[in-house]
C-alpha cells in the first residue's frame, strides 16, 4: 500500500470526452511525489516540444502535492502547468485554498487534460464518479455568477469550483484560474490554456480525509496541533496572520524596494495612503484562510461599500495597481483586484501591463487615439480600471496588451521595448532586484520567467541573527550575506534555497509555511512527510526531488530553444533607481553574470549554453530527460 | 520617545499596538533602548529618523525622538 496519496490520476480527452483512470507506482512516485514534479515529469513526456500552446494538442496538468490536504498548516497548495502561451516555455503556476485537499478526498491526486471540446463544458468529480457537464451556459459570465450557478445546478453548496473567467475564454495570454473566487493560479496564462480548451471548470467534492491516507495520522493531527499553537509565537507568521500579505507595502517602501511607475522608482510619495492601517480602516471586513492553515493570511473587503465575494488585494496586487501605475487610492485598488478575479486575469500582469501602457502613452508612443481617449498616464485610476475590462475583454488597445508587455513592445516598436519590465515574457513581480540581488537571480533563471517565489528574499538571511537566518541553519546557511551582494556563497545560498521552494511546490507547501521565509522548521517538514509515508524521507532526498523538478522545467524550456541568453533581465535594472532609499541603485552586470556562471556550475548546467549535463541528470535519477535533450 | 514598529515588529509590542513610548532621562544609544524594550536587535532590518535611513549602531535618541523601526520581509502572494 502506497501511503499519503490516493495514487490516483484523471486523465480526461476533452476531443472525445472520455476519460480514464490511471494508478500510480511507488518507484515512480517517490521521484516525483505530486505538483510541480509530477506535472513536468507528465508535460515532458507527453507533450511534443512546439506544441501550439492553444492547440487541443497542448497538456494541462493539475496536480496536489505529496501533503495536500494533511491536517498540517498552509499544505493546502496545488499546480497548475502546461506549455505557457506567456513566455512559450514550461508554464506553472500554484495555488492554495480549498479545490486541492477537496480533489484529494474526492480521489485523485492530478488530473491531466488533453484535447479540446467541441462545446463549453466544465468537469464534475464527487467521490471518484466523473461527469462532463455543458457550460455554454457559462460562457460569458463573471467568476462568481458561474460559481453559484454549478452549485445551483448540483445542489450542494459546498462543491469546490476550480474555473476561468471571460480573460481565460478571450485567450487573454496572462488569463489565471481561480477557486472559490478567492485563490488563484495568476501565472503564466494558464486559464488561458483552458480557455483554449473549451474548459470553464472544474467542479469537486470528495469525502475521505487525508487522515485515512497517512501512515501514522496521528502524529500528522499532532504535529498539525502543534503548528497551529506555534504560528503565533514567530514574528514571521504573526506578522502573515496580523497584516496579510498586504502589511509589507510600508516596510518594502521603507526599504526603497517598493517598485514605483513600472519600476522607474523604489519608493512612493503617497504611501501612507496604502499602509496596512488604512487597509484595516478602509477595506477590511474579515479574516479568512486556506484549508487548514493556522496563518490564515488571506484578507476579505469592502467594494464600493458592499462586500466583496473575491476576497481582499494582497501585496502583489496593492503593488502592481498602485504605486506601480502611480495610483493612491486603495479603494480604486480594491475595485481593480475584483475585476481581475471576476473576469479572471493575473493581477501581477495585469498592472504590470498596464503600467508599461502608461509609461508608453507618457512618451508619447501611445496617443489618445491608441488608447480610445483615455488619458493614460502614471496616476490615472479610473483609466486603469477602464483598461482592465478592456484586456479581459480585448476591446480596443486592450486587445493589444492582452498579449502581454513583450509582445505589445514589439508591435509598438521604438523604445517600448525598454517599458516591458519581463523576463521570458513575463512581467516582473512586485519586489525591486536593485535592493534584493538575490531576488534578481530568480527573475532571471525562473523557467517561468519573472517568479518572486523561487527563493527566500535576501532581507530575510542578511542578519545573522535574525529569527529567519537561524531557522535556515539545517540548510547549511550559515553565514549572513548582505542583501546586495553576489559573491559564491550567495550564490551557493540561492543553490540550495531555490531547493527548498521547489519541493515545497512538489510535496504542497505553501511559501508562507516553511522557514526560512516562515515558522515550520526543516525537521518538522520532514516529520510531516515521514507521518505521511513510510519512505523515512532524509533533507537531502527532500532537496533532490526540489532539485529534480526545477531540470525537468528546465529541460522543458531547452527543447523550446531557450539557452543562457534569456536567463536576462531587464535593462531597467541596470539603471539607477530613481528616488527612495536606494536612489541611484544598480543592478550589478557584471556581477550578474558571474553569479549566473556560478550558480550554472553548482548546478551542473553548461556555462555556454544552460543545458543540464548528462552527468547530473543521471545523478538526479533524470537519465532518461537527456535523451530528450537536443 | 516614541518607536514606530512597522511591519510585524509589533509582535514585540506587549499588547502589540504599533506606537512604543518610551521614557528617557539622557540621551542614549538607540541599541540600548531597543534592548531595554524588548526589541531583538536581529529582528530590526531599518531605522528610519525624519523620512532617513539611519545606522542603529551609532544613533543616539533623546526623548524628543520619534523613530521608525521596520523588520526584514520578503515575498508576496
Amino acid at each position: 500500500m502506497m501511503y499519503g496519496t490516493t495514487g490516483k490520476i484523471l486523465r480526461v480527452d476533452l476531443t472525445t470526452g472520455t476519460w480514464e483512470t490511471e494508478t500510480l507506482t511507488e518507484e515512480y512516485y517517490r521521484l516525483y511525489p505530486g505538483g510541480k514534479a509530477l506535472a513536468g515529469y507528465i508535460l515532458l513526456n507527453e507533450l511534443p516540444a512546439h506544441t501550439d500552446p492553444f492547440s487541443p494538442e497542448n497538456i494541462l496538468v493539475m496536480a496536489n502535492g505529496l501533503l495536500t490536504g494533511a491536517p498540517v498548516s498552509t499544505a493546502t497548495r496545488y499546480t497548475i502547468s502546461a506549455r505557457s502561451p506567456l513566455t512559450m516555455g514550461y508554464g506553472e503556476s500554484e495555488a492554495g485554498g480549498f479545490w486541492g485537499p477537496e480533489l484529494k478526498m474526492a480521489g485523485y491526486e492530478a488530473i491531466v487534460v488533453k484535447g479540446k471540446s467541441p462545446e463549453p463544458v466544465y468537469l464534475w468529480i464527487q467521490d471518484g464518479e466523473v461527469e462532463l457537464r455543458p457550460a455554454a451556459h457559462l460562457w460569458g459570465l463573471k467568476t462568481a455568477e458561474a460559481q453559484g450557478l454549478i452549485r445551483a445546478e448540483l445542489g450542494d453548496e459546498k462543491i469546490r469550483v476550480l474555473q476561468i473567467g471571460p480573460a481565460g475564454e478571450n485567450l487573454v495570454r496572462f488569463a489565471g484560474i481561480t477557486n472559490d473566487l478567492r485563490h488563484f493560479n495568476g501565472r503564466n496564462g494558464m486559464g488561458a490554456v483552458m480557455g483554449s480548451k473549451n474548459l470553464r471548470a472544474v467542479a469537486v467534492r470528495g469525502s475521505t480525509r487525508y487522515q485515512k491516507m497517512a501512515r501514522d495520522s496521528k502524529a500528522l493531527l499532532s504535529l498539525g496541533r502543534e503548528l497551529a499553537k506555534r504560528v503565533k509565537e514567530n514574528p514571521q507568521s504573526w506578522g502573515l496572520q496580523n497584516t496579510g500579505t498586504p502589511g509589507l507595502v510600508e516596510p518594502l517602501n521603507a526599504g526603497g524596494i517598493l517598485p514605483t511607475r513600472n519600476f522607474l522608482q523604489g519608493a512612493f510619495e503617497n504611501v501612507d495612503e496604502l499602509k496596512w492601517e488604512v487597509y484595516e480602516r478602509e477595506l477590511l471586513t474579515a479574516r479568512r484562510s486556506c484549508y487548514a492553515c493556522a496563518i490564515r493570511c488571506k484578507r476579505e473587503v469592502q467594494v464600493d461599500g458592499v462586500p466583496s465575494v473575491y476576497g481582499g488585494p494582497e501585496y502583489e496586487t496593492v503593488g502592481s495597481f498602485g504605486p506601480n501605475c502611480g495610483v493612491s487610492d486603495l479603494h480604486v485598488i480594491a475595485k481593480a483586484n475584483e475585476l481581475c478575479n471576476a473576469y479572471m486575469l493575473d493581477t501581477i500582469s495585469t498592472g504590470m501591463t498596464i503600467s508599461f501602457a502608461m509609461e508608453c502613452f507618457e512618451h508619447g508612443l501611445l496617443t489618445l487615439e491608441d488608447t480610445g481617449g483615455l488619458d493614460l498616464r502614471f496616476g490615472n485610476a479610473e483609466a486603469m480600471l477602464t483598461m482592465i475590462e478592456r484586456i479581459a475583454l480585448r476591446q480596443d488597445l486592450g486587445d493589444l496588451l492582452a498579449e502581454g508587455s513583450l509582445r505589445a513592445a514589439e508591435k509598438i516598436g521604438g523604445d517600448a521595448k525598454f517599458f516591458a519590465i519581463q523576463v521570458k515574457g513575463q512581467e516582473l513581480p512586485m519586489h525591486e532586484p536593485r535592493g534584493k540581488y538575490n531576488v534578481g537571480m530568480g527573475y532571471a533563471i525562473s523557467e517561468i520567467g519573472a517568479d518572486h517565489l523561487v527563493v527566500a528574499h535576501d532581507t530575510m538571511l542578511a542578519n545573522a541573527e535574525a529569527i529567519p537566518f537561524k531557522n535556515a541553519a539545517p540548510l547549511g546557511i550559515t553565514d549572513a550575506q548582505p542583501a546586495q551582494s553576489l559573491n559564491e556563497e550567495k550564490t551557493r545560498q540561492f543553490y540550495v534555497l531555490e531547493k527548498v521552494t521547489s519541493f515545497e511546490k512538489v510535496i504542497g507547501y505553501c511559501f508562507f509555511g516553511p522557514a526560512p521565509r516562515s515558522y515550520i522548521l526543516m525537521d518538522e517538514v520532514l516529520e510531516s512527510v515521514n507521518a505521511a509515508t513510510d519512505w523515512d524521507m532524509s533533507l537531502d532526498e527532500l532537496l533532490e526531488i526540489g532539485e529534480r523538478a526545477t531540470n525537468m522545467a528546465r529541460i522543458f524550456n531547452v527543447r523550446e530553444g531557450f539557452t543562457r541568453k534569456d536567463d536576462a533581465l531587464p535593462e531597467r535594472l541596470f539603471t539607477p533607481l530613481q528616488n527612495g532609499a536606494l536612489e541611484g541603485e544598480i543592478f550589478p552586470r557584471d556581477e550578474f553574470e558571474t553569479a549566473l556562471s556560478n550558480l550554472y556550475k553548482l548546478k551542473g548546467w553548461d556555462l555556454e549554453t544552460g543545458i543540464p549535463t548528462r552527468k547530473r541528470l543521471q545523478e538526479l535519477s533524470l537519465g532518461w530527460a537527456a535523451d530528450l535533450l537536443p | 520617545m516614541r518607536i514606530y514598529l512597522g511591519g510585524h515588529l509589533n509582535f514585540y509590542h506587549p499588547q502589540k499596538e504599533t506606537w512604543l513610548e518610551v521614557k528617557l532621562l539622557q540621551p542614549t544609544p538607540l541599541k540600548d533602548v531597543l534592548e531595554a524594550s524588548g526589541i531583538p536587535l536581529g529582528e530590526v532590518y531599518l531605522v528610519v529618523i525624519e523620512g532617513e535611513l539611519v545606522d542603529m549602531q551609532e544613533t543616539i535618541v533623546s526623548d524628543q525622538s520619534e523613530v521608525k523601526l521596520f523588520p526584514p520581509v520578503g515575498g508576496g502572494c
